[in-house]
């Protein structure tokens, strides 16, 4: 809930005079990695960091992404964001530097050669969309973002196995409730409510999911798909427990390592956090793609990189590249957070299963790209508003639901 | 000190002037800046181009506007007149003569002192259906004892009202009692000997006294409902969906979440324009009855002030 | 004089505890949360009492619980806001007085005009102001500072205390002022050696409305304040989200505690002058 900014290094410039200028260049990274796997992660980029001479700044908003933003929008406001940012890669990044807010970090990255086994379609993600050659964010990772995270004690003690098809988890949902479980844990906030839809509507099939949300067929926006998806978000809405407002992913992921619910949708960042909860894989949880999910989507995680007005600024940004670029920190970083490195060259060899899965699917061509990175985000925004909407709102139907969300779809992109 | 060589008055002015210029500048100014933001394409900052009246035509197409702008209404109407109403019971219950006055005082007013993220925290501790009161009473026997106001989309909206009230209505309650503490005696024994029933002395004759002390209650609560953006980033973060929002809370959201300054700045107008409303109505509401009042020469005293 | 206990007194006295209940349940629910372990937490319903008095979820909360990847518990939080609000405070009330008194006492031409322009500013959303403030703040080099949040708690806090200073100095006799002219006393040597000693009462209540006010703001310290100086509400609500593994209620519970401490023994220990303060603004409004 910390919309607060690294009191800049502005400020302390200006106290401390040029007393310290020969210190070590500070870092200031802005990020909401604050659960428990996530922040030994980013301790992986932080360390790093101060092996190569840099002072980390540690700058996290534990409320979240739209926190992070929120400072983010302040400290350019202000003149005085934190140098680094992290960031789900995407339109954002596009947008901020239309406004000429950002450093390009490209020719830099370039000389050192940190761009040359990174897949195309990421880099594009940090570009302004307009100028390949300008580049103002570089992944780290990439997260799979529908997988499925179940209870293996909950599916053994109702008789049942992990569902392939949503319409196969609504009939299992019943006898789970009856069995004294949860059927789905869901913390119902917009986010997680997007993530959600989303991996459902990749389970109406990966070329539907084109249409709608890549390619802007306007005929998807229409199609019955749409108003099963509305029909199936509609009965999973039902199938949660009274504690689901408001509440954060990793606390109900708790309900799944405490075997009290059948199976959260989550993205991959999901495993580490088990791992990090003492429970056991394959024992106690067990990992597959969203049901009726046949490819992977994912979302690049990385780091974006605001114009800084202070002497040892770019030198900062400088020390946090050469940190996220080295293969050997991505795979730590990713070992740790449950993720694939964003460089094809790193070894993926310490990758949990669950994410092996993720990156063989990704290296075979299933790889679809998350909304974050193929919507503006102020449709994102009104289309997050509406789905938060539908689920708390029962009255609405699945028919008024998909018409709605067309329309916003359409008429914004 | 070249003061000293100034009149006294000159001083005095001067004195004003930088409290003047901070609120000029601060205030009016920001506001004027706020107002020409809103008529831009402004994203992230503020460089947007000329737009006229597009965000707001936006802001009007968005549901989340109209359930939030429609929020503040029903909160602040069922908030201020719960508050009142229960403060004002409170009130006449302590005025009955009770024992432990001074312990029941202390009870009721010390949320007062509490900001609205503690009231907040607090209270969605107690109305978890997982954890606080549902829980409880089911555990008493009543398994199928619900009280699961934060799920519900049509209801979430009281869970606030009830901290709130929780929050204010003893201030009202302080504020009333002193109120009728004030009133003279002799017209309670002048009713008793002429056999006036209490609850006939209380609607007739002493409420209408308190009137003023009232309208200072209802401005008291005014400014409460404004600043009521940290309950529900407390309660509720706006949900379940955005049925809790408020256009406090949307102004901020898009301000800084979204990024869409234009937009947010066109919200954050037209709560100015609906304060301002409702200012101008109060204080012709203030001016008839100050009218109507002056007709018959009767000025309670102010019981605040007690 | 003795009363009976008639069915109405005794319905009186029903309303009253149930009321009084209906106020103490969630401090209640608090302190005992906040003494309990996470297992009797998660054994156990809301009102149960604790099993032992265990203030270790206390002092988690107070040093060692985690604020996203900053495991010092909420005590940056109360230094900060001490800080806040010391300042916050001292400077509006002094400045507060003073222009109450110019306002009261001395011939300032559209006094009345002043008055009303300040006071139509304090009940005004902040939300009109926020983003022009954070540029201003930016361009003038305070933004995300201590400087800053300073100031924006002056700036919306003063209006309402120069009222209440100048509704206190305006009773006062005129004589007085013109006796110490006579005297060939100044503005300020007036202020500081005549009316500053007779003001004890009314500064006691504007500075409780003002220590509340700063003490109990979120939305401020969250946009002005900047990392190193977050009130205690921001890491509050900081601390509260951040969870990692089992939630720790108790320290969440703890935590709020405290955070609610300072204002409630200042309520304690002010009594009558905590209702004069805080409703100090609406009076003549």
């Amino acid at each position: 809930m910390s919309k607060q900014i690294g009191l800049g290094v502005l400020c302390a410039v200006l106290m401390s005079g040029t007393a310290f200028a020969q210190s070590a260049p500070k870092v200031e990274v802005l990020h909401w990695l604050t659960a428990g796997a996530e922040s030994a992660a980013i301790k992986v980029l932080a360390d790093g960091v101060t092996a190569r001479g840099g002072e980390w700044v540690d700058v996290a908003t534990p409320g979240g992404g739209s926190d992070a933003r929120a400072l983010l929008a302040t400290g350019l406001a202000g003149g005085n964001p934190a140098g680094v940012s992290f960031l789900g890669m995407g339109t954002e990044t596009a947008e901020l530097a239309a406004q000429g807010v950002m450093r390009d970090i490209g020719g830099y990255a370039r000389e050192k050669g940190y761009l040359d086994s990174v897949p195309d379609y990421a880099l594009a993600m940090g570009t302004d969309g307009t100028d390949d050659a300008a580049i103002y964010a570089l992944p780290v990772a990439f997260e799979t973002q529908n997988f499925m995270w179940y209870s293996k004690p909950v599916y053994a003690a109702a008789g049942l196995t992990p569902p392939t098809t949503w319409d196969e988890f609504l009939a299992q949902a019943p006898k789970l409730r009856e069995a004294g479980f949860i059927p789905l844990a869901m913390g119902a906030q917009a986010w997680q409510i997007n993530l959600l839809f989303n991996a459902i509507v990749l389970g109406e099939g990966a070329p539907y999911y084109d249409r709608l949300f890549v390619t802007h067929d306007e005929t998807a926006t229409t199609a019955p798909e749409l108003v099963d998806a509305f029909r199936i978000l509609r009965e999973l809405s039902k199938l949660t427990d009274d504690g689901a407002p408001n509440r954060s992913w990793n606390d109900t992921l708790n309900l799944v390592a405490e075997g009290r619910a059948a199976l959260q949708v989550m993205g991959s960042w999901a495993g580490a956090e088990l791992g990090n909860m003492g429970k056991v894989y394959d024992t106690d949880w067990g990992c597959a793609l969203s049901p009726g999910s046949p490819i992977v989507m994912v979302g690049a995680t990385g780091f974006q990189f605001p114009k800084l007005n202070t002497p040892d600024g770019e030198a900062g940004q400088d020390i946090f590249i050469d940190t996220m670029m080295d293969p050997v920190v991505q795979t730590a970083f990713s070992v740790q957070k449950g993720s694939i490195p964003a460089r094809t060259d790193a070894d993926i060899s310490g990758l949990s299963a669950c994410s092996q899965l993720a990156a063989e699917a990704v290296r075979d061509g299933k790889g679809a790209p998350y909304t974050t990175g193929v919507l503006g985000s102020e449709v994102r925004g009104l289309l997050t508003d509406y789905l938060n909407n539908f689920w708390a709102n029962g009255s609405i139907t699945p028919e008024d639901g998909a018409a709605e969300y067309g329309r916003i779809l359409s008429a914004n992109s | 000190m070249s003061i000293v060589s100034l009149r006294p008055h000159r001083v005095a002015q001067l004195v004003l002037v930088p409290t003047i210029l901070l609120t000029v500048i601060g205030v009016y100014g920001s506001m004027l800046w706020t107002l020409q933001i809103s008529f831009t394409s402004s994203g992230l900052l503020p460089t947007g181009k000329f737009i006229g009246l597009e965000q707001y035509f936006k802001l009007f197409e968005q549901d989340r506007w109209h359930v939030s702008y429609r929020n503040m209404f029903v909160l602040g109407g069922i908030y201020m007149f719960t508050c009142l109403a229960f403060g004002l019971l409170l009130a006449i219950a302590m005025d009955q003569g009770v024992r432990a006055k001074n312990v029941l005082q202390t009870i009721f007013l010390y949320p007062i002192a509490l900001s609205f993220i503690v009231t907040g925290l607090a209270w969605r501790w107690v109305l978890n259906p997982t954890t606080g009161l549902e829980y409880f009473v089911q555990g008493l026997g009543f398994s199928g004892f619900k009280f699961n106001l934060l799920n519900n989309p049509e209801l979430a909206i009281f869970t606030l009202v009830i901290a709130a009230v929780w929050h204010g209505s003893g201030l009202m309650m302080a504020i009333i009692f002193a109120g009728l503490q004030s009133v003279d005696s002799e017209l309670w024994r002048a009713s008793r000997v002429d056999g006036i029933p209490k609850f006939t002395m209380y609607r007739r004759v002493i409420l209408p006294m308190l009137l003023p002390v009232f309208l200072t209650c209802i401005v008291l609560l005014a400014m409460g409902v404004v600043k009521s953006y940290d309950l529900v980033v407390a309660m509720t973060g706006g949900g379940p969906g955005y049925s809790t929002d408020l256009p406090a809370k949307f102004v901020v959201d898009h301000l800084f979440d979204r990024a869409n300054i234009g937009r947010a700045s066109a919200a954050a107008v037209l709560m100015l324009l609906t304060v301002i409303a409702l200012l101008v109505l109060s204080s012709v509401a203030t001016r008839l009855r100050k009218h109507s009042q002056s007709d018959q020469g009767a000025k309670p005293e102010q019981g605040n002030k007690s | 004089m003795t009363r009976h206990l008639t069915p109405a007194r005794i319905g009186i006295y029903a309303f009253l505890i149930i009321s009084a209940a209906f106020f103490l349940i969630p401090f209640f629910v608090i302190v005992t949360t906040s003494l309990k372990t996470v297992d009797e937490i998660r054994g156990g319903s809301i009102f149960e009492l604790p099993q032992a008095l265990d203030f270790s979820a206390w002092t988690k909360a107070w040093g060692t619980a985690c604020i996203g990847r900053d495991c010092a518990g909420i005590s940056p939080g109360f230094f900060n806001s001490v800080k806040i609000m010391v300042l916050s405070t001292g400077i509006s009330l002094f400045v507060a007085a003073l222009n109450g008194f110019a306002l009261a006492q001395w011939r300032v031409p559209h006094d009345g005009k002043i008055l009303a322009m300040l006071l139509l500013g304090a009940f005004l959303p902040y939300q009109v102001m926020l983003y022009p403030l954070v540029r201003m703040f930016s361009i003038a080099g305070i933004n995300q500072s201590l400087a800053g949040v300073v100031l924006v708690h002056v700036l919306f806090g003063l209006p309402i205390l120069i009222l209440i200073f100048r509704n206190f100095y305006i009773s006062l006799p005129a004589e007085l002022i013109k006796a110490a002219r006579v005297d060939g006393a100044g503005f300020f040597q007036t202020f500081f050696r005549i009316v500053l000693p007779m003001s004890v009462n009314v500064i006691i209540v504007a500075a409780i409305l003002s220590v509340t006010g700063v003490w109990n703001d979120y939305l401020l310290g969250l946009i002005f304040a900047g990392r190193e100086n977050l009130p205690m509400t921001v890491a509050l609500a900081g601390l509260v989200g951040t969870q990692i593994g089992v939630p720790e209620y108790n320290v969440n519970m703890a935590a709020t505690l405290i955070t609610a401490l300072p204002p409630l023994l200042l309520y304690l220990a002010s009594g009558r002058y905590f209702v004069r303060g805080v409703t100090a603004g609406a009076v003549k409004g």
